[in-house]
């Protein structure tokens, strides 16, 4: 078929790939490749002379050249100019070698700019596809702010063909990336979607306007809502009728795309109110659900494409959780169960994950017999754990951290411990993450929690975090009762001559606090503290023994007899050559020399630790948590190495955490949080300088202060601050005054802010100046959100509920919070007034609903009067976790409401 | 949606790329021998999806040649395995059993057929009765104008 059909690769073109083929190594092919573009280098110098025939072979070259991994520099220009040749076949080569040669350049994709214009406005449809494809694959800032408006054309224009149209909305897709304004919803909606939706022959266009969807409308469900219906008519069309046409149908199941990507529109919306449509959805869902209940799949490829819709509806109806029936819910654990079961090591991991989202779903909306039948299987996932594939390992440890609860978070957690002796490497440090999340949520068998961490540190000590011993010792410090029975068994912990790096400073720690414990039990002697500690000296870092010599500054005092051998540690590290060694031994050994009194105010006991922080760590405790969060989760863990016990702060004995250093936290998210609710404070710091600010907010404007303090001994120059408002939140800043830092000296500038409608994003700030000849750069949030210009408004909860009923077809967001449970009501309730939304707390104290408006500065015509937006917001706490949802006429309020109250939450 | 495409040989070398994300030359050319390290070491009998940064790696071996579809998070990873195929058949249908050699001495074809199926990381076509009729109304167009010079 080939020869007869395909024209045949260019003679010199097939010579050369067969040369490439034949090198033998690596320096062969190089040479051969030099050789050859050597060649063509010379011919373009003369570009003119050479044949069409001769352009496009040289522009294959080059492409293959570059495929090969070679650097190719040159030859762009004639590759743009065979696109803009009028000659069809050598448009067609130019456009896709320039796809594939010049990647997402901005600079070259400039240069073909108007070669692209004049194709998407030529009549040719063959040149508009091309055209198209091309935009579409580059994207970028250049192309997308010089052709949006011929790309729209061209979707828009009625004679379009629905394979121009096809490409043309997956090309406003690619430039809608770039500038989200740039499609308009309800014209993309009656002119594309809709018509596009609501017929069944073309499906590749309904392919591309569903894709399409899938991001716009998330972006701004309510915006294309209207869609909604139409997507579910096709749906059922298409499983239901399967009035498809036959070459669409995908080894005998109806275009099994469209079903997936109609099912993932279908999720960005929440469950239907109009019954009508609810009814038709659940019998699509039952009739999906049950498409491999009976046939034998005929191959591989139909039970996939059956499996791949069958695993969107999955994901639909776990979604929607409660609102749909028991019956269905059943069936969709029945087929986690299956695929969970099968041998298939694809269908395998897709049950696992399902399961998994499943069982977060139950544990959010507390319910109890779907947990149970996912338990049931418990000692399947468990044995999916030793599983051969990698992938599979990971999607049975998410699982089985999903679906511990308290019931059986001993189990699952002592299954876990023991799976880490056999854990993969790469699979270590997040299951060792996962046990120990676990056991923080789980904590109040007290004694269990500290053997488990304890185990931890000593088996898999390398993959401990520091924030996890931290949270050990705070849990500890705070609870009287597990003081003994965590100094008996860290002591024990410490006896082997050679222990982890990590043991050794959690036992100093814990040794010099709390070893009195084992003293007056008559348990151990004084000097068996100290030996078990100084047994380790000698091999331990720096850092650690820095912890150890704080430890015997403790234990000295409680115990005089062993004066002797501490001063004779302090001695030694005296002359340290480490600084922070030698000041601590030095200081420690001058402090013994001072009276008893002034020795015990220095070594008080450590206070306990405000709570707030202790429940942090359940922060990343999210169930499953989304790849971000694990990659903040492990930056955190980097920022914290910064040593939380404040060693390096030379002015302080007190091996304290900082109190304004929450465990697990980015100290600028904890900073904005505080400011966003409070009339002034600090917004960043670090060892250059300190941004303080003031805020003062009268109904739409605001006026904001802020104060830019060198810390540092040196001038800072070149100051500047930039601070750039949008079209929703108007930002007229003043410049940084003066520009120059004199060190220990503050200059400030003044940002006036006004509030146009409400917005959800953040407008960030940029400071930048020159430090010792190098330019250090901040990037901070503006503390100002959609709720800085809200006024507090209150009503009785009837009045309130129904209030909240009528907006139930109007925009919700909700956030499940898991750190913030019934214990802390009150402080919710403080932090919420402080967001001006008029918290009232329901008689079981389970319950918050707050309301507050919006103010905006635009004038709404009717009233001619500002525009207020109205915000409903609802809390229900139960104990360890609450979720919090927020209702509004406006997706950006309601967003922005809820990412405010969970960012100023996250502190508490 | 789709981030990039691979096609890999088993000795590691590259058939065919595509990018629908901006991704500087150098970080592609990384990309490309960190996955295909990662795919070329999984037994065959493991599933065919790879959690890789923060994306999914969703592949399959055809003969002597990887396809490698990498999606995001939320994607599902057997449409994309169902796309690949989608491709292959498509491939397979021009050139008739397709096999590697095809695609190394045709590797342009492959292009031209891969931008009738997939633009901007999305699906645009599953028919491959319209994919192919695409690719041949090009076919005859480019042959027309070979004759037309040679005439000429």
């Amino acid at each position: 078929m080939v020869d007869a059909f395909v024209p045949s690769t260019k003679r010199g073109l097939r010579k050369f790939i067969n040369d490439v083929r034949g090198c033998n190594t690596l320096q062969d092919e190089q040479v051969r490749v030099r050789k050859e573009l050597a060649n063509i280098r010379q011919k373009f110098a003369n570009a003119k002379a050479l044949k069409a025939y001769d352009r496009k072979k040289y522009a294959w070259k080059l492409v293959y050249i570059y495929m090969l991994g070679h650097e190719v520099e040159f030859g762009h220009m004639e590759v743009i100019n065979l696109a803009s040749s009028k000659n069809n076949s050598e448009k067609l080569v130019g456009y896709v070698a320039m796809g594939v040669l010049m990647g997402h350049d901005e600079d070259l994709a400039r240069l073909v700019i108007n070669t692209i214009r004049s194709d998407l406005v030529s009549g040719s449809a063959f040149a508009q596809r091309l055209a198209l494809t091309f935009t579409a694959n580059v994207g970028g800032h250049e192309l997308t702010q010089a052709l949006s408006a011929d790309v729209l054309r061209v979707l828009y224009l009625p004679e379009s063909k629905p394979s121009t149209r096809r490409k043309a909305t997956l090309c406003a897709l690619s430039l809608w990336r770039v500038n989200q304004d740039l499609i308009d919803p309800s014209e993309y909606l009656s002119v594309v979607a809709i018509p596009a939706l609501e017929q069944t022959f073309e499906m590749g266009l309904n392919l591309a306007v569903l894709g399409t969807l899938k991001s716009v409308a998330r972006a701004d469900p309510m915006a294309y809502q209207a869609v909604y219906p139409v997507v579910i008519r096709l749906l059922e069309k298409v499983v239901l009728g399967e009035s498809v046409p036959s070459t669409y149908s995908y080894h005998g199941v109806a275009c099994p795309l469209v079903q997936v990507r109609a099912l993932e529109v279908l999720a960005l919306y929440d469950f239907p109110t109009d019954a009508e449509l609810r009814k038709t959805l659940v019998h699509i869902l039952t009739k999906v659900l049950s498409c491999n209940d009976d046939i034998n799949p005929q191959s591989m490829n139909q039970s996939n494409a059956n499996n791949a819709v069958l695993v969107e509806a999955i994901n639909l109806v776990i979604q929607y959780g409660e609102q749909v029936d028991r019956e269905m819910m059943e069936k969709v654990v029945a087929i986690l169960v299956k695929f969970v079961r099968l041998s298939d090591a694809n269908v395998k991991y897709l049950g696992l994950a399902g399961m998994s989202k499943l069982a977060q779903m139950a544990q959010r909306e507390g319910l109890a017999s779907v947990l149970d039948m996912i338990r049931d299987h418990h000692h399947t996932v468990r044995q999916s754990l030793e599983d051969q594939d990698g992938s599979i390992r990971k999607r049975a440890l998410d699982l089985m951290f999903s679906m511990c609860d308290k019931g059986n978070a001993h189990e699952i957690v002592g299954e876990l411990v023991e799976y880490l002796k056999t854990v993969s490497y790469n699979l270590k440090a997040d299951t060792v993450r996962k046990i120990a999340i676990l056991c923080d949520r789980f904590s109040d068998d007290r004694p269990w929690y500290v053997d488990t961490i304890l185990h931890l540190i000593a088996t898999a000590g390398d993959f401990v975090p520091e924030d996890m011993w931290h949270r050990l010792v705070q849990v500890v410090t705070n609870n009287e009762d597990t003081k003994a029975y965590a100094a008996a068994a860290v002591y024990k912990m410490m006896q082997p001559s050679h222990v982890h790096e990590t043991t050794i400073r959690v036992g100093s720690y814990l040794l010099g606090e709390f070893g009195y414990f084992l003293v007056e039990g008559n348990q151990q002697s004084a000097q068996d503290l100290f030996d078990a500690i100084n047994q380790h000296l000698d091999y331990a870092g720096n850092k650690t023994r820095a912890m150890m010599l704080h430890a015997y500054a403790k234990l000295v005092l409680l115990y005089p007899q062993l004066h002797e051998d501490v001063t004779l540690v302090m001695d030694a590290f005296r002359d340290s050559s480490d600084p922070e060694l030698q000041q601590r031994a030095c200081e420690y050994f001058a402090l013994a020399q001072q009276d008893r009194v002034r020795q015990q105010a220095v070594f008080e006991p450590m206070p306990a630790f405000p709570e707030a922080q202790g429940e942090e760590a359940a922060e990343t405790a999210r169930p499953n948590p989304t790849p971000e969060s694990v990659k903040a989760v492990d930056a955190q863990v980097e920022t914290q190495v910064e040593d939380l016990l404040n060693l390096a702060d030379k002015s302080s004995f007190t091996p304290a955490p900082e109190p304004e250093l929450k465990f697990g936290k980015e100290p600028r998210r904890v900073w904005l949080a505080n400011v966003l609710c409070e009339p002034k404070g600090v917004l960043f710091e670090d060892h250059f300088v300190q941004i303080g600010v003031q805020l003062q907010f009268q109904k739409a404007a605001g006026k904001l202060m802020f104060f830019v303090g060198n810390k540092t001994g040196w001038v800072l120059d070149q100051a500047l601050c930039t601070v750039l408002g949008n079209d929703a939140l108007e930002v007229v800043a003043q410049p940084l005054e003066p520009a120059v830092l004199q060190p220990r000296a503050q200059s400030r500038f003044s940002v006036a802010v006004t509030c146009h409608k409400p917005f959800a994003d953040r407008v960030p700030i940029k400071v930048s100046f020159q430090a010792n000849g190098q330019f250090e750069f901040i990037d901070v949030d503006l503390p100002v959100s959609v709720l800085s210009f809200a006024s507090p408004c209150s009503f009785p909860d009837a009045d309130f509920d129904q209030r909240w009923d009528a907006m139930g077809d109007r925009v919700q967001q909700t956030t499940p919070l898991d750190h913030v449970g019934l214990e802390r009501i009150d402080a919710v309730v403080a932090k919420l007034t402080a967001l001006k939304l008029a918290p009232t707390l329901s008689a079981d104290k389970r319950t918050l609903r707050g309301a507050t408006t919006i103010q905006t500065a635009t004038v709404n015509p009717k009233t001619g009067k500002p525009a207020v937006v109205g915000v409903l917001v609802r809390m229900t706490c139960v104990a360890g976790s609450s979720s919090l949802a927020v209702r509004a006429v406006n997706v950006a309020a309601a967003v922005g409401t809820l990412t405010t109250v969970k960012d100023v939450l996250l502190v508490l | 949606m789709i981030n990039f495409i691979l096609l890999i040989s088993r000795q590691g070398k590259t058939r065919l790329k595509k990018w629908f994300v901006p991704c500087p030359e150098r970080d592609q050319f990384r990309t490309i021998k960190e996955v295909s390290s990662l795919i070329l070491n999984r037994s065959p009998k493991v599933c065919n999806f790879l959690e890789w940064r923060d994306y999914k790696l969703c592949y399959k071996r055809y003969a002597s040649l990887f396809f490698i579809a990498c999606i995001e998070q939320n994607d599902n990873e057997l449409l994309a395995l169902e796309m690949v195929h989608h491709f292959v058949e498509c491939l397979d249908r021009y050139f008739g059993n397709v096999c590697e050699l095809d695609l190394i001495f045709n590797f342009h074809k492959a292009y031209y057929i891969l931008d009738e199926i997939l633009i901007s990381g999305e699906l645009q076509e599953s028919s491959k009765r319209a994919v192919l009729h695409h690719i041949s109304e090009q076919d005859a167009m480019m042959q027309e104008n070979e004759q037309a010079k040679r005439k000429g």
